[in-house]
C-alpha cells in the first residue's frame, strides 16, 4: 500500500491509471509506426527497438523495449540533452544521439531519438525511440569490432544533436551522418521512420496535455514515479537485509581468450538497495565493455522482472537504488574503451551478476523466491555478409543464436528457446522470412538435447539450427559467441545450462544430400561435432554452399539439485528427447531400462551419488584462498540477525545465527563466516563432464565449477562458477560483518 | 425468404427477412453445449409468432444463414479434435518455438510461450523440402509420408494439419501428403497450409492450419447436426456460414476453412453497421461490441470493411483474410482493483458469465464494471433486461466498500472512477486500433451494440473527439441482422514477392507471373461460387493486392479496379491509390515512390451478390413528438463528473421517429441502456437508429 502517496493531494488513482494506460498504448503505437514505415529485418522481424515516455527530467515513465536496458537508455538521451542545449531547446526541436559515452543509448548502434513536448515555454515531458539500425559504419559490416580496438575505429558516434531544430528539419545532420554508413538508403529510411514514430508521440502527448491540462499531468507524472518508489521501498523493508554477491563471466576479448568478470554485490539494508559493481574486472581492449547507461540499464532489468514485475517499469524503482559502478572497468568503460558490443556484453551480462547475488536477497521472502530466476540466453551471433541471391549486398545473422533456454524457476521448468529475462518484446523471425531475403537454405531447426542445465527444476532447451549457404558463392563470416566456454551461474544447487556454439561442417553437403537421398535424417549432431569450431570471435571465415553453418543458442540454467528431480519428469524430458538417457543418468541419477524407468537401479544410483557427495573434501581443504574474498575458514561466532533465514532450497540460517542444510539440518558454521568453506567441495574445471552439459574445456584451465554439497545428508545445495584459483564466493554476508570487514 | 441467426454464448438472435422486404427478430436463451438445439427453439418460436409450424415455415426459407461461436469456443475451450501436425523434416519444433512470441511478462516465473493446440509428440516430420521460389530441393519421401501418417491413425488421430516450408509457393508435396492421407484413412479431417493460410511465414500458416484441423471436425459434426435437423424439418435451400472474411459461404467450404470461422459472431455485427451506413449515409465507421467480458472493435472507412491477414485468439496465430475485429478484455464484468502502485485498476481480470458481477447475485463478491454502472445511477435495479433480472444493489456497494476504503474515496467516487477508467481504456483500444491503420478517429462514428456498451460509448467517443453515436434499432439482435445484407464470398490470397516500377508498371517478371498468380486464385474462387449457381449479373470477381514502397514493410490492400485479369493500367491506378492513402497517413513528404512498389500478397475474392431488402424509412418530419420521461433518478451524468445529478430517465418505446432528447438523460430498452451524457443530444432517426451527437 502506497498511503503517503495516496494521502498528497495531488495523487489522483483514477487520472493516474489514465494517463499511464495512454502513455504505454502511445508507446505501442508509436512501436508500429516505426514498424510500419521502415522495412529493417531488426524492425519488422525481431522488433529490436524501444519506444518510452519520459517526464521533464528524463526519468522514464513508461516504455516498451526490445529489452529493458534498451528502454531505460533512452533517458540517458534526454538527460544529456538537457544538459548540453539548456536553455536552447525549443518546441519542434527533436534530438539524434548514438554515443554510449555521451548522451546515447546502449551501444552505437542504438540510434535514439528524443522529442520534448511544451507546455508554453516549459518542457513538461519527453518521448523517445531506441532502434537499432542495421549499419552505423565502422571498419566491420554490422559494426562490431572484433580484434582489439579503440571506440574511434568502432562506428560512427553523435553526441546529441537538433535532427529537428524548431520544427525545421535538419538535412546537414541526416547526411552527415548518412555519409558514413553502409547502406545509406536503408538506413535512410530507418531514420524517417525513427523520426516519425517520435512525432507522433509528441502529438499524442499534446493531446493528452489538452485534455486533461499540464499541471495534472505534472503532477500524475511525478506521483507515478513517487507510488512505485513508495512501492518498490515497502517491498524492500520485507526482505531481509545483507550483503548478496554474484558474479558473471565473459570470455575472449576479440584476440586474446582471457576470462572478463563482472561482479556485482546487491546490499540491502532497510528500504535501500545498492548496486555494487566494485570488483568488475578492468574494461577490455574488445568488444566486452559497456558504459555507464548500460550498468545502470542492468540494474533497472534486474529490478523489472525478478525484484518488482508487477509495478510500472518507472524510474521510480530506482529510487532507492544506488548504482556504484567503477569507471574504467567493463561496466563504466572510459574512451577509448570499444563498447560497440554493449548490448550483448557487459550492459546484459551486468543483469546476470545481480541476478546471481539476488538469487540469495529474494530467498528470504516466500513470494519473492518463486521469482528466483538464473540468466536466459545471451547472444551468440556472426554477420553473414556476401551479396543476398538478388545480387544485393547484404549482411544480417541467424538469430537462433539468441534464442536460449530460460532458466528454470522455483515452481517449473525453463521455457525453451526464450532469449533473455529482460527481452520482454522480441521475437524471431521465420525461417521463410530469411530465406526469402538471404541467400541461405535452412536445414534443421529445433531444441537440442541435453542444453538446459540440470536441477530439480530443469533449464529451458537452447534452440539450435544448421544451414548453408544457398544461390550465393559464398559468406564471409564474422564470428561473436557469447557464453561459449563460459556458463552461467545456476540456481540453489542446480547447473548451469549448456554453452553457445557456431561450427562450420565442412564439405557437409555431400553427406547432406546423400542421407536425403537415402532418407535418413541428418545426422546434424555428427556434423557438429566433427565441424569446424572457429574461436569465440574472429573473423575472415568462409561459408560456401557445399558447407554447413551450425548455430546453437546458451542452455537455461537448472534450480536445485538435479538428484531431486522427479524420476518422471527426467523420463518425460528423455521421451520429449529433450534430455538424453545418458544424461537423465549422468545428471539426475534416473536410469533407463529401454523405454522406461529402472526404479531400482535409480534409487541404488541416487544413494551412491549421495554418499559420494558425502565424501567430499570440506571447502577449507579443496578451496584456494585467493585474494581473500571468501573469507577466512576460521569458525566464529554468529552475529545477531532478525531471525532465520532461507538461502536456497537447501541453506538457511537458523535462529541462532548458524548456516544448516534445509533436508538435514546438518550445522555448517555461523553466519559470520563463508558457509563455502565447511561444505563437502567439488572443484573441477568447467567442461561438459563438469557441468552436464555440453560446454568446451578451456585450454586455459582458467575458469571452474564448483559444487557445494551437505557433508550430512549429499544434498547438492549450491554451485558457483568462478575463475581458477579465485576464492569461494561470499554470496551473503549480514551487514554488520560487511561493516567489519577491512576496506 | 433469408432467415439469419446468429448464436451467442447466452442467446440465439433469430432475424426473418420477408418477402416484403421487412425484418422481424426474435431472441432464444442458447443451449450449450448442444448448440443446435437453440437454433431449433428459435424456429418453433418463429413459426409460432407467424402462426404457422416450423415445417412449412422452414420450407419457404430459401438461405439459411448462420453465424456461430462454435470454432471460436472449441479453440478458447481446448476442446477440439486431436491433430497430428506433418511437417517438413528438421523443422518439428517450430511450431512449439512459436517465434518466441512471449507473453510480455516481466515476471520470470510466468514467461510463456504460446501454449499449443498440438503437443510436440504428435508433431511427424515428412522428408520434403521446397526452397523460397518452389524448386523442388528434396523430393517427398512418400514411403516416410505413409509411416507418419501411420503413426498419427495408429495413435487414433483422426485430424491432420499439414504445413510444409514453401508450400504456397509449391504445393505438390501438401497436395500429395493430403491425398495419401485420404488414402489411409478416407474419413480423416485433412487441413493443408497452401489452403488454409497461402502465406509467407511458416509459423504463422502452420498455426492456421492446426486450428483448422483442431476446429474443423467439431464444426462439420455442428453443421451436419443442424443440417440434418433442418432437413427432418422441411428445410431445402441452402444453409450458408457467415465467415470471418464478410462472407457468407457454402457448409463444404467453411468446414475445410475452418479456421475462417473464428470471428463468424463480431463480423456479422461490423457487416450489419456497414449496412446501417449505407442506409444512412455514413461510410466511416467504427464499430464497438461492448459485451460481458470483452469488446470488439472494427473499422469501415468509406464503406469498406477493413481487413487484415493476421490476427491472434488466445495468443493462437491465424493468418486469413478475415474482417479486422480487435479484441479488447474489458466488458460489463471487468474486475476492479488497486495495483500494488496505488493506482486503480480495471481488468483484465473479469467475473465472466459466473459469477458475473455481484449485482447479479449470483456469488460475484468482487466490484466489476457493471457493479459500478449500477452505483452511478445508470442501471435501474429494477428495470435490468426489461425487469427481467432485479439487480442486487446492496452486493454492489459490499463489493465497493473495500476498494473505497482503500483508494480513501467514497463509494460513488470509485466507481466513477471505474466508469473513467474502463471508457478510457476503451478509448485506447480504438485509438491504437486506427492508428495502426493509419487513420484518424475523429472522421469516425461510434456505432454502438452489444449488451454493456450503451452506457459507456457516447463518453468514449467523446474522449477520441468522434461527434457521432449511432445506436442501432435492431441493437439487440444486431449481428442477426447483418446476416441478412451479407453477401456469399470467397476470397483466396498467395504471398507472392513482386515489383512494380515507379508509376506502378510491373517489371516484365512479375507481370507474368502475377497474371498467372490471379488467373490461379481467380479459378479457386470461380470454383466456389459454381455451387452457389448465381447468375453473372450478380458475381463481381475483385482483385487486389497487398502492396509497399519498395522496402518497408507498411503495406496497404488496395484494389486492382478494371476487368478481367489485371493489367497494368490497374497498377497504375493502384500505385496512385497507394500513393494517396500513404500521403493521407504519413504526410506527402513520407512517400518514396521513385524507388517502386512491392506486391507482397496477391488477393481475388468472389462475391455473389443478394439483393438487399429495401429497408422502411418512416418520414421524420412531423413524427418528432417529444417524448415523457418515464421518471429521473441521480445517476452519472458524464465521464468526467464527480457527483451524481438528477436526470431524466426515458424509454425507447416512448421515441418515434424525430424524438430528441437533451443530455443528460438515460434512455433505456429492454435489453440495454443508453447514457446520453451532458452536452450530447439524442435523436430517433428515419430508421429507429438511435443518434447520439457529442459536443465538445
Amino acid at each position: 500500500m502506497t498511503q503517503q502517496a495516496q494521502g498528497t493531494a495531488e495523487f489522483d488513482p483514477v487520472l493516474s491509471e489514465i494517463v499511464y494506460n495512454y502513455e504505454l498504448t502511445m508507446n505501442r503505437e508509436m512501436g508500429r509506426a516505426l514498424v510500419n514505415l521502415s522495412g529493417s529485418f531488426l524492425f519488422v522481424s525481431a522488433s529490436d527497438f524501444a519506444c518510452g515516455c519520459l517526464d521533464a527530467e528524463g526519468n522514464i515513465l513508461t516504455t516498451i523495449s526490445w529489452s529493458l536496458q534498451m528502454g531505460y537508455a533512452i533517458s540517458n538521451t534526454v538527460r544529456h540533452s538537457l544538459e548540453r542545449f539548456k536553455d536552447d531547446l525549443r518546441p519542434g526541436d527533436v534530438i539524434f544521439a548514438n554515443d554510449p559515452y555521451e548522451g546515447g543509448g546502449l551501444h552505437s548502434h542504438d540510434v535514439v531519438i528524443v522529442a520534448p513536448v511544451f507546455d508554453g515555454d516549459e518542457i513538461l515531458m519527453w518521448v523517445g525511440v531506441s532502434a537499432h539500425v542495421t549499419d552505423v559504419g565502422g571498419a566491420v559490416p554490422g559494426g562490431y569490432s572484433v580484434e582489439h580496438s579503440d571506440v574511434f575505429g568502432e562506428n560512427v558516434r553523435f553526441t546529441p544533436v537538433k535532427f529537428y531544430d524548431g520544427g525545421k528539419f535538419r538535412q546537414d545532420v541526416l547526411d552527415a551522418f548518412l555519409t558514413n554508413v553502409r547502406l545509406p538508403e536503408a538506413t535512410g529510411i530507418d531514420l524517417k521512420a525513427i523520426t516519425g514514430a517520435v512525432w507522433m508521440g509528441k502529438e499524442r502527448c499534446s493531446a493528452m496535455i489538452e485534455q486533461h491540462g499540464a499541471d495534472r499531468i505534472r503532477a500524475i507524472h511525478s506521483a507515478q514515479i513517487e507510488n512505485a518508489a513508495t512501492a518498490f521501498r515497502e517491498r524492500l523493508s520485507q526482505l531481509p537485509d545483507g550483503v548478496y554477491r554474484g558474479a558473471a563471466h565473459m570470455e575472449h576479448d576479440g584476440e586474446d581468450d582471457l576470462i572478463y568478470t563482472i561482479r556485482a554485490a546487491v546490499i540491502k539494508r532497510g528500504d535501500q538497495l545498492t548496486v555494487d559493481y566494485t570488483g568488475t574486472d578492468p574494461q577490455a581492449p574488445g568488444v566486452l565493455n559497456g558504459t555507464e547507461v548500460g550498468a545502470i540499464g542492468d540494474a533497472m532489468a534486474a529490478l523489472g522482472t525478478v525484484y518488482a514485475p508487477d509495478l510500472p517499469f518507472n524510474e521510480g524503482l530506482l529510487d532507492p537504488v544506488t548504482v556504484v559502478a567503477p569507471e574504467g572497468t567493463l561496466v563504466n568503460a572510459t574512451k577509448p574503451a570499444p563498447i560497440s558490443g554493449a548490448t550483448v556484453y557487459a550492459s546484459w551480462f551486468g543483469t546476470d551478476a545481480i541476478l546471481e547475488a539476488s538469487n540469495y536477497l529474494l530467498a528470504g521472502h516466500p513470494e519473492a523466491a518463486r521469482r528466483r530466476s538464473g540468466p536466459w540466453g545471451s547472444w551468440t551471433f556472426a554477420w553473414l555478409q556476401g551479396p543476398n541471391q538478388y545480387g544485393q549486398p547484404w549482411f544480417w545473422n541467424v538469430f537462433t543464436g539468441g534464442s536460449g533456454g530460460a532458466s528454470a524457476v522455483q515452481d517449473r521448468d525453463g521455457e525453451n528457446a526464450m532469449m533473455g529475462i529482460q527481452t520482454i518484446d522480441a521475437f524471431i523471425p521465420n525461417v521463410e522470412e530469411y530465406e526469402s531475403q538471404s541467400p541461405v537454405l535452412f536445414l534443421d531447426t529445433r531444441f537440442a538435447a541435453d542444453t538446459g542445465g540440470a536441477g530439480r527444476h530443469r533449464g529451458g532447451l537452447a534452440l539450435e539450427s544448421f544451414c548453408t549457404p544457398y544461390d550465393t558463392e559464398a559468406w564471409d563470416v564474422v564470428v561473436f559467441h557469447n557464453r561459449m566456454s563460459a556458463p552461467s551461474s545456476a540456481i540453489a544447487g542446480g547447473q548451469p545450462g549448456a554453452g553457445a556454439t557456431i561450427r562450420f561442417a565442412r564439405g557437409a553437403m555431400e553427406s547432406v544430400r546423400e542421407h536425403w537421398d537415402r532418407g535418413e535424417e541428418l545426422p546434424v549432431e555428427e556434423y557438429a561435432e566433427t565441424a569446424e569450431r572457429p574461436p569465440a570471435r574472429g573473423r575472415g571465415f568462409r561459408v560456401t554452399p557445399e558447407d554447413g553453418y551450425y548455430i546453437r543458442a546458451t542452455g537455461g540454467p537448472g534450480f536445485g539439485d538435479p538428484l531431486i528431480r522427479d524420476p518422471e519428469a527426467v523420463l518425460e524430458d528423455v521421451r520429449r528427447g529433450f534430455v538424453t538417457a545418458e544424461a537423465a543418468e549422468r545428471n539426475f541419477g534416473v536410469v533407463m531400462a529401454g523405454d522406461d524407468i529402472d526404479p531400482v537401479a535409480t534409487a541404488r544410483l541416487r544413494e551412491e551419488r549421495l554418499a559420494e557427495r558425502r565424501a567430499l573434501p570440506l571447502g577449507e581443504r579443496a578451496l584456494p584462498v585467493g585474494d581473500g574474498s571468501g573469507g577466512s575458514a576460521e569458525p566464529g561466532p554468529p552475529v545477531p540477525q532478525d531471525g532465520p533465514q532461507v538461502l536456497g532450497e537447501g541453506l538457511e540460517i537458523d535462529e541462532r545465527g548458524y548456516y544448516r542444510c534445509r533436508s538435514c539440518e546438518h550445522e555448517f558454521a555461523s553466519n559470520s563466516v563463508n558457509w563455502k568453506w565447511w561444505a563437502a567441495t567439488e572443484e573441477l574445471p568447467v567442461s561438459g563432464d563438469s557441468i552436464g552439459a555440453p560446454i568446451p574445456e578451456r585450454p586455459e584451465g582458467d575458469l571452474v565449477f564448483r559444487r557445494y554439497c551437505c557433508p550430512g545428508c549429499g544434498s547438492q545445495i549450491d554451485t558457483e562458477v568462478a575463475n581458477a584459483g579465485e576464492a569461494p564466493r561470499w554470496n551473503f554476508m549480514p551487514l554488520a560483518v560487511h561493516e567489519e570487514l577491512p576496506r | 425468404m433469408r432467415l439469419g441467426i446468429d448464436i451467442g454464448g447466452t442467446f440465439t438472435d433469430i432475424v426473418l427477412q420477408e418477402s416484403g422486404g421487412g425484418l422481424r427478430r426474435w431472441k432464444t436463451p442458447s443451449t450449450p453445449p448442444d448448440f443446435e438445439q437453440g437454433v431449433f427453439d428459435g424456429i418453433e418460436l418463429v413459426a409460432d409468432a407467424l402462426g404457422t409450424d416450423s415445417r412449412s415455415l422452414l420450407g419457404r426459407v430459401d438461405e439459411f444463414l448462420h453465424a456461430t461461436t462454435v470454432t471460436t469456443n472449441v479453440v478458447l475451450t481446448r476442446a477440439g479434435e486431436r491433430v497430428a501436425l506433418l511437417t517438413t523434416r528438421g523443422f518439428g519444433d517450430l511450431y512449439q518455438l512459436a517465434r518466441m512470441y512471449r507473453n510480455q511478462q516481466r515476471d520470470p516465473s510466468l514467461v510463456t510461450h504460446p501454449v499449443p493446440l498440438v503437443p510436440r509428440e504428435d508433431v511427424e516430420e515428412v522428408l520434403e523440402r521446397v526452397d523460397y521460389k518452389g524448386r523442388v530441393v528434396v523430393p517427398i519421401d512418400e514411403e516416410g509420408l505413409r509411416r507418419a501418417v501411420g503413426n498419427a491413425l495408429e495413435k487414433g488421430i483422426k485430424s491432420f494439419a499439414v504445413c510444409f516450408l514453401w508450400s504456397f509457393r509449391n504445393p505438390e508435396h501438401e497436395q500429395l501428403a493430403k491425398r495419401v492421407i485420404l488414402e489411409e484413412a478416407p474419413d480423416a479431417y485433412v487441413a493443408t497450409s497452401f489452403e488454409a493460410a497461402p502465406l509467407i511465414g511458416e509459423y504463422e500458416r502452420m498455426s492456421t492450419t492446426v486450428i483448422t484441423a483442431f476446429a474443423g471436425p467439431e464444426l462439420r459434426a455442428y453443421t451436419g447436426k443442424l443440417l440434418s435437423g433442418l432437413r427432418e424439418r422441411g428445410f431445402e435451400g441452402q444453409l450458408l456460414l457467415m465467415k470471418s472474411d464478410g462472407g457468407l459461404g457454402s457448409i463444404e467450404n467453411t468446414v475445410t476453412s475452418a479456421g475462417q470461422t473464428i470471428y463468424s459472431g463480431p463480423v456479422a455485427g461490423v457487416l450489419a453497421s456497414r449496412a446501417l451506413g449505407e442506409e444512412s449515409g455514413e461510410g466511416n465507421l467504427i464499430t464497438f461490441d461492448m459485451g460481458g467480458t470483452s469488446t470488439d472493435v472494427a473499422l469501415i472507412e468509406d464503406g469498406d470493411v477493413r481487413s487484415t491477414s493476421l490476427q491472434f485468439l488466445d495468443r493462437q496465430a491465424l493468418a486469413t483474410t478475415m474482417v479486422d475485429v480487435t479484441t479488447v478484455g474489458a466488458g460489463g464484468g471487468s474486475l476492479a482493483t488497486v495495483g500494488p502502485d496505488g493506482a486503480m485498476r480495471v481488468g483484465p481480470e473479469s467475473a465472466g458469465a459466473r459469477p458475473g458481477p455481484a449485482c447479479y447475485g449470483r456469488g460475484g463478491t468482487e466490484p466489476t464494471v457493471t457493479d459500478a454502472n449500477l452505483l452511478l445511477g445508470l442501471l435501474d435495479p429494477e428495470y435490468f433486461l426489461g425487469g427481467d433480472m432485479a439487480l442486487d444493489r446492496e452486493a454492489a456497494e459490499r463489493a465497493f466498500a473495500p476498494l473505497a476504503e482503500r483508494l480513501g474515496m467514497t463509494e460513488v467516487a470509485a466507481a466513477a472512477g471505474v466508469f473513467r477508467i474502463v471508457n478510457a481504456l476503451m478509448a485506447d483500444a480504438v485509438r491504437l486500433r486506427t492508428v495502426f491503420a493509419g487513420l484518424d478517429p475523429r472522421a469516425f462514428a461510434l456505432v454502438s451494440f452489444g449488451g454493456a456498451g450503451g452506457l459507456h460509448c457516447a463518453s468514449v467517443a467523446r474522449e477520441l473527439g468522434m461527434s457521432r453515436v449511432i445506436v442501432p434499432a435492431l441493437a439487440s439482435v444486431f449481428s442477426a441482422s447483418g446476416l441478412i445484407s451479407t453477401d456469399l464470398a470467397y476470397s483466396v490470397a498467395r504471398s507472392t514477392k513482386d515489383l512494380l516500377g515507379p508509376g506502378g508498371v510491373p517489371v516484365p517478371d512479375s507481370a507474368t507471373s502475377m497474371s498467372d498468380l490471379f488467373e490461379q486464385l481467380e479459378g479457386q474462387v470461380r470454383g466456389s461460387l459454381d455451387v452457389h449457381s448465381i447468375p453473372d449479373e450478380r458475381t463481381e470477381i475483385r482483385h487486389s493486392v497487398e502492396m509497399a514502397y519498395a522496402g518497408q514493410s507498411l503495406h496497404f490492400e488496395v484494389d486492382l479496379v478494371g476487368d478481367g485479369t489485371p493489367g497494368e493500367e490497374s497498377f497504375a491506378r493502384a500505385a496512385a491509390e497507394f500513393d494517396s492513402r500513404y500521403a493521407a497517413t504519413y504526410g506527402t513528404g513520407a512517400a518514396a515512390p521513385e524507388n517502386g512498389y512491392d506486391v507482397k500478397t496477391c488477393r481475388v475474392m468472389g462475391v455473389g451478390k443478394v439483393p438487399r431488402p429495401p429497408v422502411a424509412q418512416a418520414d421524420g418530419e412531423g413524427l418528432g413528438s417529444t417524448p415523457l420521461p418515464v421518471g429521473s433518478r441521480r445517476a452519472l451524468a458524464d465521464t468526467d463528473s464527480v457527483e451524481l445529478t438528477e436526470m431524466p430517465v426515458y424509454r425507447a418505446t416512448d421515441f418515434n421517429p424525430g424524438s430528441r432528447v437533451t443530455g443528460p438523460a438515460i434512455v433505456e430498452y429492454t435489453d440495454s441502456t443508453i447514457l446520453v451524457p451532458c452536452r450530447c443530444d439524442a435523436s430517433l432517426d428515419g430508421f429507429a437508429n438511435l443518434q447520439i451527437e457529442v459536443n465538445r
